[in-house]
């Protein structure tokens, strides 16, 4: 009992979208619908966990235009219809796992029956930042509730408070322009590893289980570095830890490894996988999940 | 099964959501710097020939002077909530930051880490999970939704949804660029500064707590209000289209209010306060004018009005309203209020909550 993905989706940025962090956004929320076979007024929440965004919109969410140009009830409330709601998350690149969580309260309590996760980042504008770190890419991950033993088990989270140490980014006014400034550690990976184990262990014991029962680790960050790391910290061979092929991919990088992992065929009806994410904080998060079918 | 427009949790489910979630505290930090209307308007650069006050009704806002920031506002909100509450830091759950602005030191916007995770480390909340959650001028309300639904389930037992708004300076920026009354960039004159925090916790049976919590975005409006990054000033620019919002809000609120009302079979004569979002005096007694005659029924007090001396203080209007009223006296124990949201997306939520003595004897009343 517990919510499911139905269908994930990657997409990329191209030419015309690689300030667009909305334009990929919806590309993958689309893509995702379509491939499903949802109509987009199917959809009773959109959360949005993106960051890095066009000229760093604060307000609205981004996930409420998204909303618009997915085309979700997007029209003034009528009766005998229901609606969307749509805002945003932000927890750097375990925002998708913190949007899953927030999906699956609704879900689990009926208040929704499905819900789009989306994630995208793409440089926010023209010199507002020097050498952007991150791909300009999205994704989306359609939810929605099972009453058979497949699905997510609790949530786990731990924060390993670093003041910003690990990674930060911050936008601020340098030189008479509004810059986005990103700054990593020579230890990042290797912190963020680290804490996704402890996390990793926390989620495990809650379930009273471990890593013998756990068929594959989706991982995000996807840089070799951390990859390396957490599978010394959790003691199993890197080749059990799936994670985005794109290493660049930021806050989409858990619905990437989602995604090509059930290319690949690694995500078999019944297994059991372990989501984990660790990123700046820094705070890290895990969640078991029996893939369906 | 009937259809609701609003994204809807009502009444308890023995299985799915046994629980009900309570107010146990409310906290805020006002700045003390007050910028009157008349100063803010003489500072602008155009001669606008506007007369912000009448039109708005707002006569002063809090504006930090650089003493506060989003940050700052935030965790003195947090600790000024708590110190109202018998628990301890270390007892929260969850912390949930949901404000618009997170500046530090000055206007420096953190994206990364998050906001919520300075603020657990800051009060002490060294077991809670943290997130930001962002949903313009409803983002604490929307934070009330989610730990709502997390409290009614019992996967969090306590947690605390908190809000800085340093966003005054969009004033600054904007007293540059308003010509005239047709300026897009007008009601960033009506913002003031301010931070919030609510603690929701599990109630103990038989408390009322939160009855309904709806809400939904009418996205085909979602670019009436945007704020974003300035190029070449500090901050933040916001542009409005005042008038649609507040004309799209009142055709599609009565049917959204009905929902919830119906959804716990009360009818809107059985609010007793109802607070909105603090956007102009002028515009909340024309707005719930109209409401009131579509509904046919109107609710036991006119509308919470802050405004008129906190300005806009975005995401955190309710609860600073809400301690207004309480402070004052003016809400008793087991009253109904009505928290109704309205923010750029565009955002429509209607929280119902009974407030209970031992919250008002946090603020030193005694019934």
């Amino acid at each position: 009992m517990g919510t499911i993905i139905d269908h994930a989706t990657v997409a990329h940025a191209g030419w015309r979208s690689r300030h667009s962090a909305l334009h990929i956004a919806v590309a993958a929320a689309k893509a995702c619908l379509d491939e499903a076979g949802c109509p987009p007024n199917d959809l009773d929440l959109l959360v949005n966990a993106g960051l890095y965004r066009d000229r760093n919109l604060g307000e609205p969410a981004l996930a409420a235009l998204i909303q618009e140009d997915v085309g979700a009830n997007p029209e003034d409330p009528h009766p005998d219809a229901h609606g969307t709601f749509s805002f945003d998350v932000a927890n750097g690149i375990c925002g998708p796992l913190t949007a899953l969580q927030v999906a699956d309260g609704f879900l689990h309590s009926g208040s929704i029956h499905r819900a789009l996760v989306v994630a995208s980042d793409a440089d926010p504008a023209h010199h507002m930042t020097h050498d952007f770190p991150f791909a300009g890419a999205g994704g989306a991950l359609l939810c929605s509730w099972t009453d058979d033993e497949s699905g997510f088990g609790p949530f786990c989270w731990a924060n390993f408070p670093d003041g910003g140490e690990s990674f930060h980014s911050t936008v601020g006014h340098h030189d008479g322009r509004n810059r986005l400034e990103i700054t990593a550690s020579d230890l990042m990976d290797e912190t963020f590893a680290v804490a996704a184990a402890k996390v990793a262990f926390e989620c495990l014991d809650r379930a009273s289980t471990d890593l013998d029962t756990v068929d594959l680790i989706l991982a995000a960050p996807a840089r070799a570095g951390f990859t390396a790391g957490l599978a010394s910290d959790l003691g199993v061979p890197v080749e059990r830890i799936a994670v985005a092929r794109d290493e660049r991919i930021h806050t989409a990088a858990l619905i990437a490894a989602f995604h090509e992992a059930t290319a690949a065929d690694r995500l078999r009806s019944g297994s059991t996988v372990l989501l984990l994410a660790a990123g700046a904080g820094v705070t890290a998060g895990a969640a078991l999940y029996r893939v369906p079918g | 099964m009937v259809k609701h427009w609003l994204m809807l949790e009502t009444s308890p489910d023995a299985v799915r959501s046994p629980y009900r979630a309570r107010l146990a505290s409310v906290g805020r930090r006002l700045p003390s710097t007050h910028l009157t209307t008349e100063d803010l308007m003489a500072s602008t650069r155009h001669h606008t020939h506007i007369d912000l006050e009448r039109l708005t009704g707002i006569h002063e806002r809090r504006v930090s002077v650089g003493e506060d920031d989003s940050y700052t506002l935030a965790i003195a909100a947090a600790q000024d909530c708590l110190s109202r509450s018998d628990q301890p830091a270390s007892s929260l759950d969850v912390v949930i930051n949901c404000s618009i602005t997170k500046y530090r030191d000055g206007l420096t916007q953190w994206l990364e880490p998050t906001m919520s995770g300075a603020i657990a480390e800051a009060i002490g909340a060294t077991n809670a999970m943290t997130f930001d959650l962002s949903n313009a001028c409803a983002g604490m309300l929307s934070g009330v939704m989610v730990l709502n639904n997390w409290i009614r389930q019992g996967t969090v037992e306590r947690g605390l949804v908190v809000s800085g708004e340093y966003i005054s300076q969009l004033g600054r920026n904007a007293a540059h660029h308003v010509r005239n009354i047709l300026s897009r960039e007008l009601a960033s004159l009506t913002l003031g500064d301010a931070g919030a925090a609510i603690l929701l916790e599990r109630a103990p049976e038989g408390v009322k707590g939160i009855s309904v919590a709806g809400f939904t975005t009418v996205a085909d409006h979602s670019r009436l209000c945007l704020a974003f990054g300035a190029g070449d000033e500090p901050g933040a620019r916001m542009f409005t289209q005042s008038r649609t919002i507040h004309k799209t809000a009142i055709a599609d609120l009565p049917i959204l209010l009905r929902e919830a009302l119906d959804s716990v079979g009360i009818a809107f004569n059985d609010i007793d306060r109802v607070i909105v979002h603090q956007t102009s005096a002028r515009a909340i007694k024309k707005g719930m004018a109209e409401i009131t005659e579509i509904l046919d029924d109107a609710p036991r007090h006119d509308a919470v009005i802050t405004v008129d001396h906190y300005g806009n203080t975005a995401s955190t209007t309710h609860t600073v309203a809400l301690i207004d009223e309480i402070e004052a006296g003016r809400i008793r124990p087991g009253e109904t209020v009505a928290l109704i949201a309205l923010a750029s997306g565009l955002e429509l939520g209607v929280i119902l909550l009974t407030v209970d003595e031992e919250l008002l004897t946090s603020y030193g009343h005694n019934h």
